[in-house]
């Protein structure tokens, strides 16, 4: 008995020690190269989801690891999911239900105005049928089970389509220079919309005007908003048109914005130039919230410039198919995994949406009945590590779209993500967009890769070309839209030079819709042209590139004002 | 019109020519100021020829040409070089004082101005270099005018002659700017453009009879 202990004893020695190793040797380089916080911030992979239906999946998570690990932890996830909390609220989005008039939907929105109050909730805002607010964490579920609320959702964002300007002679607005203005009141009103514009001061009376008007739509009224994108973009608007007058207008949601372009009409402007993006802001046919903006802007006469967006290799899109019969999507034969590689520290963000988003009425869609999942893996070197998903319920009023954001690896890496059928009753077809990776993801699909609002009808939408050789940049998204129509309408320089970016060239379709709005302020704060006039000789004199024509990588071709 | 006119003034000396009356021809110099304050004043110069009816009264056919430039507004003519020539049918009153030698007189009349504008070349020539032609045509115009003067005889051939004229005009012009790569064209009218001036002038005038 003795002796069997002895060895018992050196068997546990043994194998203790094997356990330092294996701690100490090779676990530790494969724990290195976990993304941050996954195991214990993620859902189970396969948990049964049982969310409310009118709760958005990743407020339903904060909600649960708020009652089961405390503030600390839901303080920890809300900053991996850049949710915007203030001690124990997080800013969400209360939409109400559909109400047949005007009178109606204002009565609704008044009295959960008072039931967000009375659960605690800070609005800071109503805008139609939404509510932007405050709420403590422990009321979500409350506030979704409201009969008065449709759906309880997180501010929609927009990215900065960010990829400075030797855009001017390319495009021939240098030429422009001597010219005396002819019928028209010297300057354009442009407006920048855009998140931020930090530095915008130290640069007035030299890269920009001596004055410009500033308003800022964001809760916090920060127009610098600790982002210089909307500083680099007015450089350009001020290099092409000179003489322009720039607003420039930030804003941080999407309901903020609606506000913002409401004003922006009232100023009278006539050139918007936008370099933001939306992903599961509509159904890329040219309708949604952000779309619709668009369209109440050029209605009045203004030319809106949008960027096409930079999605050309992160975007894949493609009908569900399912041959193995497990219920998840085949990117290919029977890869569930579609791939992508970020850089360390870098926060991944995917975005899965369908066709089933029901009819627009103007201020929303009916919904979708056709429920998929989005998940995200990290490859750890032998095998896929579940990250998270992304598990909307879709069951007939909620939008066909999922969104996972916020992860980062400490080391760079591959990512994977896999779309998981529900309950969906028809073929639809699938559309993901990736953000923040650094090489073109696996399969990727670039038709129909521009990003919202570059598919609103009335919008001019800009892809991008080198001002060198008026080559399309690799990641200058192409259309069509989701209705057939033919995106960009145009496409003009980047990797221009500005001030605000220093040494860094200017990169990506934010550069180059700035060139498009202030070309249209230059021919307007030149001449009588009307703006639907100015938007034909731009068409016509556009340098056709591709295809000949318009065609949906280069548009009518590159900007040209001369 | 100006072959209407031009018949209009040779009918008049041919009627002139078949009169008792004496005839006088007037070479004159002088500055006209228009009253549209965005065209400057210029030098001028003219001619009339002036068939006595009577003692007081005679009839005058005259012509006044000066050449000014235009600053250029957003609702009038843009900046360039504006020509008038008014030519002139006026009935003239005198008052013969001193034995003839002063003879204070009054102009009252109406014309046909002759308008001739041209855009500053600059301006045409840059919005060439960008693609852009721009016309600006401005339209002749019915006027009328007063006007006062002296008449210094200096024998009995020759006088003197200083007078001040007020004329009244207004025409209308039209613009177009055309994009010469779309063909994309914007045109505009301009109304009621004031064409008058008054003009200060000295001159000689001859009496042939």
């Amino acid at each position: 008995m003795r002796k069997t202990a002895n060895q018992n004893s050196i068997v546990g020695i043994v194998f203790f020690c094997l356990l330092l190793i294996l701690f100490l040797m090779p676990t530790r380089a494969v724990v290195e190269r976990q993304p941050q916080m996954f195991s214990s911030l993620s859902p189970a992979e396969n948990a049964l989801d049982q969310s409310h239906p009118k709760l958005q999946s990743a407020l339903a998570r904060l909600e649960e690891i708020y009652t089961s690990s405390g503030l600390t932890r839901a303080k920890e996830f809300a900053g991996l999911r850049k949710m915007d909390m203030v001690e124990d609220t997080v800013r969400v989005v209360a939409v109400t239900m559909p109400m047949p008039n005007q009178i109606q939907t204002r009565m609704v929105v008044s009295a959960m105005k008072q039931r967000i109050e009375a659960l605690g909730g800070k609005i800071e805002l109503a805008y139609r049928q939404n509510i932007q607010t405050y709420i403590p964490i422990q009321a979500l579920t409350t506030l979704a089970s409201d009969p008065l609320v449709k759906y309880v959702r997180l501010p929609l964002k927009p990215v900065p389509l960010e990829v400075v300007s030797e855009g001017v002679a390319k495009t021939g607005a240098s030429q422009w220079k001597s010219i005396v203005p002819y019928r028209a009141q010297t300057g354009a009103k442009i407006c920048i919309l855009d998140v931020g514009f930090k530095g915008y001061e130290s640069l007035l009376g030299s890269e920009l005007p001596a004055t410009v008007v500033t308003r800022s739509f964001r809760a916090d009224q920060d127009i610098f908003a600790d982002e210089v994108h909307g500083t680099a973009n007015a450089e350009i608007v001020h290099d092409m048109a000179p003489d322009a007058k720039l607003w420039l207008v930030n804003f941080e949601t999407a309901d903020e914005q609606m506000g913002a372009v409401d004003w922006i009409i009232s100023q009278k402007v006539q050139v918007i130039s936008y370099s933001l993006g939306w992903f599961n802001s509509g159904a890329g046919d040219g309708t949604g919230w952000i779309c619709e903006a668009v369209e109440a802007a050029t209605s009045q006469g203004t030319i809106w410039a949008t960027s096409a967006g930079n999605a050309a290799e992160d975007h894949w899109e493609g009908n569900f198919s399912d041959p193995d019969g497990d219920g998840w999507h085949n990117f290919s034969g029977t890869d569930r995994y579609l791939e992508f590689h970020a850089r360390a520290n870098m926060p991944v963000a995917v975005y899965l949406n369908w066709n089933d988003w029901g009819t627009w009425n103007g201020s929303d869609y009916s919904g979708s009945n056709q429920d998929f999942d989005l998940y995200l893996y990290f490859w750890t070197g032998t095998s896929w590590d579940f990250v998270d998903k992304s598990s909307n319920t879709q069951n007939g009023t909620q939008l066909p779209t999922e969104e996972i954001s916020g992860w980062s690896s400490k080391t760079a890496g591959t990512w994977a993500v896999s779309i998981r059928k529900i309950n969906a009753t028809r073929s639809v077809k699938l559309e993901l967009f990736t953000y923040n990776n650094d090489e073109a993801i696996e399969y990727f699909v670039s038709p129909g890769s521009i990003t919202i609002p570059a598919d609103a009808a009335s919008a001019l939408t800009v892809g991008s070309t080198s001002w060198v050789d008026d080559s399309l940049h690799y990641y200058s998204a192409w259309g069509p839209t989701h209705d057939g129509r033919i995106k960009p309408d145009f496409v003009a320089p980047s990797g221009v030079s500005t001030s605000t970016y220093g040494e860094r060239a200017f990169w990506g379709t934010s550069a180059s819709a700035p060139h498009v709005a202030g070309a249209c302020g230059l021919i307007k704060g030149n001449s009588p042209y009307s703006m639907s006039q100015i938007r034909k000789i731009l068409e016509k004199r556009a340098v056709d590139l591709g295809e000949a024509g318009k065609d949906n990588r280069y548009g009518y071709g590159r900007l040209n004002v001369k | 019109m100006k072959r209407a006119a031009l018949s209009a003034i040779l009918l008049v000396l041919v009627a002139a020519g078949s009169s008792p009356a004496a005839v006088h021809v007037s070479i004159l110099g002088g500055y006209a100021l228009p009253t549209e304050k965005n065209y400057a004043g210029a030098f001028a110069f003219g001619g009339r020829l002036s068939f006595d009816l009577h003692q007081y009264f005679a009839i005058e056919v005259s012509g006044f040409r000066y050449e000014t430039s235009v600053a250029g507004t957003e609702d009038g003519l843009s900046k360039g070089t504006l020509a008038v020539l008014p030519l002139e049918v006026s009935l003239v009153g005198r008052l013969p004082l001193s034995g003839g030698r002063f003879t204070p007189t009054f102009a009252v009349g109406a014309g046909y101005f002759i308008h001739q504008f041209s855009l500053d070349p600059q301006i045409g020539a840059d919005w060439e270099t960008v693609g852009f032609s721009i016309t600006e045509k401005l339209d002749n115009a019915i006027g009328f005018h007063l006007g006062v003067g002296l008449d210094i005889a200096l024998n009995r051939s020759l006088s003197l002659v200083v007078d001040a004229m007020f004329r009244f005009a207004e025409s209308k012009a039209a613009w177009t700017m055309t994009d010469q790569t779309s063909h994309e064209e914007i045109s505009g009218a301009l109304e009621k453009l004031d064409q008058g001036s008054i003009a200060l002038g000295i001159g000689l005038k001859f009496s042939l009879r």
